[in-house]
């Protein structure tokens, strides 16, 4: 019984909450804190990370600053290691930014989610 | 890459067959049972079927600490360095350990069933390095896998394996691939490294 249960938490409440994650994370990208007004796109960029498949590493924007190395395109991912996309979101009323960050394990054409979280410009300045 | 010890897989058959049936007659002797050659036998049986479920559920556990101990020791004395090693340890599969040198080429290989052991070779040996996997019904799979073949003999490990089908776009199985498929490249690659 208790393999039966850790088989449906694994193969359908797992990718639920990941859908359910990724849906409030888009609608939270939708709106400038600061103004409500639209945010646009402004960026995107990717990086490698130094983790393999899915290690747990520091959620943070400084682990990101210290260890993402720039690559061009999902190419140069080597296989088994991590990458992430940073995405910037301008607000067009008040021109506020974020960095929204998705940390992903990239297999064959398909990118399986490993993580991430929406960050203040700011941290990345220096960074980008 | 030898992957079976026939005397040390005989050894573990021995001490179930002592096991299970010195169980079985120790347990008629102690319950004064009647006809105690034929309830002997009887219970010879039962407990020979439990002890081999025992120990067919076990061999990986402590079989591996000895390989571990081998393969540890060998990569120690011809100094492997930058490693990536890779362990199937799964119960009722047959356990082994795979270990890369990568700045040398090296590959470190043990069984458990042949823990004393340790082969260790050069990658330019191994031919047929490949990450693939089993398909199963509905575009579905089971069983991914990485493998090679030394001197015509097929090396095969699982990353990758569940009772029930998985879809090819699961975390699981897309997980699974990337890691055959990083054990793959890492095999490639220590290929194309000079002896």
């Amino acid at each position: 019984m208790r393999i039966v249960r850790l088989h449906l938490l694994e193969r359908v409440v797992e990718p639920l909450l990941i859908r359910i994650g990724v849906h409030f994370g888009e609608k939270s990208l939708e709106k400038c804190k600061e103004c409500k007004g639209k945010m646009v796109e402004a960026g995107e960029h990717l990086y490698l990370l130094p983790v393999k498949l899915s290690e747990k590493h520091e959620e943070s924007a400084e682990y990101y600053i210290r260890n993402a190395k720039k690559i061009q395109s999902t190419d140069e991912i080597p296989s088994g290691t991590r990458a992430c996309r940073m995405f910037i979101f301008e607000c067009q009323n008040c021109g506020h930014k974020i960095v929204s960050v998705v940390d992903f394990l990239h297999v064959r054409g398909s990118e399986v989610l490993e993580g991430g979280d929406i960050y203040p410009f700011d941290k990345f300045k220096d960074f980008f | 890459m030898k992957k079976y010890n026939a005397a040390y897989i005989l050894i573990q058959i021995l001490i179930v067959i002592v096991l299970g049936v010195g169980s079985g007659f120790a347990f008629v002797y102690l319950t004064h049972m009647k006809n105690p050659l034929a309830s002997g036998i009887a219970f010879s049986i039962i407990f020979l079927f439990f002890f081999w479920l025992i120990a067919m559920s076990t061999t990986n556990a402590y079989s591996g600490k000895i390989a571990k101990k081998t393969l540890n020791s060998e990569t120690e004395a011809q100094h492997f360095e930058k490693c990536s090693t890779f362990i199937t340890k799964d119960s009722f599969t047959l356990g082994q350990i795979l270990k890369i040198d990568a700045p040398t080429g090296r590959v470190a290989y043990i069984s458990f069933q042949n823990p004393k052991q340790c082969q260790i070779v050069h990658a330019s040996e191994l031919t047929n390095i490949s990450s693939s996997y089993i398909k199963g019904p509905f575009g579905g799979t089971r069983y991914v896998y990485f493998q090679f073949y030394y001197k015509n003999k097929r090396v095969r490990f699982a990353t990758f394996t569940s009772r029930n089908m998985y879809s090819l776009s699961s975390r699981q199985v897309l997980e699974g691939i990337s890691k055959a498929d990083m054990f793959r490249d890492i095999l490639l690659a220590a290929q194309r490294t000079q002896r």
